[in-house]
């Protein structure tokens, strides 16, 4: 049996995840929290394998009771359980050391799966099992405007002459300039042309 | 390419001064204008009469001839009278004179001949004006005395004094060397009179002759001063300062000190005649003209608040000054006072000047920038005035210049143009300043206004915001977790009819949609991740979101060290990102946006584009009226600009560069 202890300021939740769980044939409710506080409480003489953690809590927030727990009782799987489906709630639980993120609409199905990936030591995150893959970083883009940039650097212009032809200051050219090169990866202004010209982008 | 630069309100404010640089210039290039104008009106009206006048007066030409003196009881006049009929009765006309050439080694001479024809002895004495010019020997015979053998007398501006005494036996001649000891210097006129002293108290004039010199300069000088007049007359109906009637009224009183100068200089009999020239109105326009000065100086300086004592004195001396004129136009009619009204005008012609001096003397003092222009002008009348002087005391230094420059009263009237001159550039600079004033003030106020209409936004987006966000803390928390609740309770429900297993499914799929839908209004009404973890994360959250919808593919990209910005900043951010974004999703039916943060030191980047429809020109502007003014509001609250690029059918690419 999986001992489960739910931390939720919401008393409908509780209750709601309370039957969900009790449902599940490998499942063991073992109390709940409705404030960080009273969770650490609990843990002082307590223990369970699983946390259903909400994010957010009256006195503390999930991002930052995890780590406390986690600190104290390293062998506790904790589990986000929440409202908010955006990555960035997700990313930060998973580096406040949570091994799984669930959205509180979720399915018992889906519930059992988080905790289940969490025993195993793996991990569920939102459905997916790879945050990687949906923060994966895209091969820089050139806007628009850096294009333009780029193409009158190729033709010789200096940073006042840009600034005249395409109405805006030369600060802001050389910003163009500055990002071009750090999203072209190289040193300086020369080589900048050079790999625009390699890779075809003027 | 059709690209249009949106600039924020606080580009439109030109908070950086810009005077107009031109104005000063203009003035004084518009006043030699019209001065070098009016020296050749002069010259085309004065100098020509000047020239006829010249020409018509054979004055050294008369050829030696001998003439009796006729004791005309009509010449006798008493004795008090005499400073002021000096020139009011020339007598009754030239004796005989004759200017012997330089080739005899000596300097001119007139040569008199003087035969007494009455059975009684006469009693003469030779006099001339003025008197430095002259030296008078008195000799017998044909040639003219050696230099050395001249008595000579200093008597300043006194006809009546002897320069020699001559008696004539009755039947007797002689033969009297007047030496012209300056032949090109001649202040007004000169005069040579033989005196018959008959008693202590009557005696009798004759003019024996007098030079009179054109000068076309003078001309030309007061041409200028016409000219300037005009202009200022003119330039005071448009600007309406006091400054410029006082500056008028001393160029004016001057121009007649000046024109009537000229006029007897140029041998206009009728003026050097004339009592109410000579009693009263050279001496009395100069006051006028010193009048007119203080006042000047006062308003021009602002002497009420620079120089406070002086304010008072000046302002007492402006009253004193016309009562002077006054007494002194009541004096001109009884001639018994002429001595003690021409000490009372030389007394009070001395004091002016020293006022004059004092008052530049407390100009350069305060250092103000304006006084410059009133000590420097000052300071070259002064040293003109005083070069004529010299002049006029040491005529050879000048007597082999071409004229005009052999004219000691040329000098002066260059100072006087020279102070005329930097007056005017004073009133320039000072029209200048006042119009900067004003130009300040009108920034300043802009400025205020800006910054209520600026505060005013602050305050009220700040309410605003903060509504939102509590309007969404309480929706996700309140409503989203009772929600949830709801449906978990729900989900535990064991239907016993497949109807009702049906039912019950729906029933939780409309919950999820509901609690959904919950979540993505607590979203965009605050997103409550932004304040948590940042601009960044909360942007790769809304791009995400914005994607998982289908309809476009949003890229998201950052670049350089990423920070946090303050709450503010980053909630503009945001809501910039949010509006530009919004707008293309609305409007551009683009398949890919890209949003680009790139992060520098001390500024932030945004750079939102799209590959959709684009602007047309009239729809940017149609479309500037509503959300661009959402955008370009918050991008000048942030002090950014915003470049908004675009061509219709290839998107639009908006980069808005903020100051963090």
């Amino acid at each position: 049996m999986i001992r489960v202890f739910i931390v939720d300021d919401h008393p409908m939740v509780i209750e709601g995840i309370k039957s969900m769980l009790l449902q599940l044939p490998d499942m063991e409710f073992v109390g709940f929290a409705m404030n960080a506080g009273s969770c650490e409480g609990y843990f002082a003489n307590n223990t369970a394998d699983v946390v259903l953690m909400d994010i957010n809590l009256p006195d503390l927030s999930g991002l930052e009771l995890c780590p406390r727990l986690l600190k104290k009782h390293p062998g506790l799987h904790i589990i986000a359980l929440s409202n908010f489906d955006q990555l960035s709630y997700v990313q930060s639980m998973k580096e406040a050391g949570a091994r799984g993120y669930v959205l509180k609409n979720a399915s018992a199905d889906e519930l059992h799966r988080a905790i289940s990936a969490a025993m195993e030591g793996d991990s569920y995150w939102l459905g997916k099992d790879n945050l990687k893959e949906h923060w994966a970083s895209q091969q820089p883009l050139l806007t628009r405007r850096e294009v333009e940039v780029l193409r009158l650097i190729a033709e010789g212009l200096t940073n006042n002459e840009i600034a005249e032809k395409l109405f805006v200051s030369a600060s802001t050219v050389d910003s163009h300039r500055k990002n071009l090169i750090s999203k072209l990866q190289v040193k300086n202004t020369a080589a900048l042309v050079k790999t625009a010209v390699e890779s075809k982008i003027i | 390419m059709w690209i249009f630069v949106c600039k924020p309100p606080t580009d439109r404010h030109p908070y950086s001064l810009q005077p107009y640089p031109y104005l000063s210039t203009v003035f004084v290039l518009r006043t030699l204008v019209c001065s070098v104008l009016f020296f050749f009106a002069g010259l085309a009206v004065y100098g020509q009469a000047d020239t006829l006048r010249l020409s018509a007066w054979p004055s050294f030409e008369v050829a030696d001839r001998h003439l009796d003196i006729a004791v005309d009881s009509a010449d006798v006049v008493p004795i008090e009278r005499a400073h002021t009929l000096s020139f009011a009765s020339p007598g009754t006309g030239f004796l005989n004179g004759v200017i012997v050439p330089p080739a005899t080694g000596y300097r001119y001479f007139y040569r008199l001949v003087v035969h007494n024809d009455t059975p009684d002895s006469a009693y003469y004495f030779v006099t001339a004006s003025p008197q430095r010019s002259f030296a008078v020997s008195v000799a017998n015979g044909n040639q003219p005395p050696r230099p050395a053998a001249l008595r000579h007398r200093h008597h300043r501006s006194d006809p009546v004094t002897k320069l020699a005494d001559v008696a004539f036996a009755p039947g007797e001649t002689k033969t009297l060397y007047v030496q012209l000891k300056f032949p090109h210097y001649t202040p007004s006129n000169m005069f040579i009179w033989l005196v018959e002293q008959r008693s202590e108290y009557y005696f009798f004039t004759y003019q024996i002759g007098y030079l009179s010199r054109q000068n076309t300069f003078s001309w030309f000088f007061c041409g200028m001063l016409m000219m300037m007049f005009l202009y200022i007359a003119l330039k005071y109906v448009q600007i309406r300062t006091r400054e410029y009637v006082y500056y008028a009224g001393y160029i004016f009183f001057f121009l007649g000190y000046f024109g009537l100068k000229t006029l007897v200089v140029s041998g206009h009999e009728w003026l050097w005649h004339a009592e109410w020239y000579n009693g009263f109105v050279n001496d009395q326009l100069q006051t006028a003209g010193y009048v007119m000065y203080f006042l000047f100086f006062q308003q021009f300086l602002h002497t009420r608040s620079l120089m406070p004592d002086l304010h008072r004195f000046i302002s007492v001396l402006v009253v004193v000054l016309p009562i002077y004129i006054g007494i002194d136009f009541v004096l001109f009619f009884f001639p018994e006072t002429t001595v003690a009204k021409d000490t009372l005008w030389n007394v009070i012609r001395v004091v002016l000047v020293a006022i004059t001096l004092y008052c530049i003397w407390r100009t350069a003092r305060t250092r103000s920038p304006l006084g410059k222009y009133l000590i420097i002008g000052g300071l070259l009348l002064a040293v003109f005035a005083l070069t004529a002087m010299v002049f006029s005391f040491y005529p050879g230094l000048i007597e082999n210049l071409p004229s005009p420059f052999h004219w000691g009263i040329t000098y002066f009237q260059i100072g006087v143009a020279a102070e005329l001159i930097c007056f005017a550039l004073g009133l320039g600079y000072k029209n200048r300043q006042d119009e900067i004033q004003k130009l300040k003030a009108e920034e300043e106020l802009k400025r205020q206004e800006a910054q209520v209409e600026f505060e005013r936004y602050k305050t009220m987006t700040q309410a605003r915001e903060a509504e939102r966000g509590r309007i969404a803390k309480d929706l996700h928390d309140g409503l989203g977790g009772m929600l949830t609740g709801v449906r978990l309770s729900l989900a535990n429900v064991s239907p016993s009819t497949p109807e009702g297993a049906s039912q019950l499914r729906r029933s939780l799929d409309m919950l999820d949609g509901s609690v959904y839908e919950l979540r993505r209004i607590a979203q965009d009404l605050m997103p409550l991740a932004l304040e948590r973890f940042g601009l960044v994360s909360a942007l790769r959250d809304y791009t995400a979101s914005v994607g998982s919808m289908g309809t476009v593919r949003v890229a998201y990209q950052t670049l350089g060290d990423t920070r946090r910005l303050t709450a503010d900043q980053e909630l503009i951010c945001f809501r910039l990102v949010q509006e530009l974004v919004n707008n293309t999703l609305k409007h551009a039916r683009a398949k890919n946006i890209l949003v680009q943060l790139a992060f520098q030191s001390g500024a932030l980047e945004l750079t939102v584009e799209d590959d959709g429809v684009g602007f047309a020109p009239e729809r940017l502007r149609e479309a500037e009226g509503s959300g661009w003014n959402n955008i370009h509001s918050r991008v000048s609250y942030l002090k950014g600009t915003v470049d908004v690029q675009s061509r219709s059918g290839e998107g639009v690419s908006v980069h808005i560069f903020l100051p963090v």
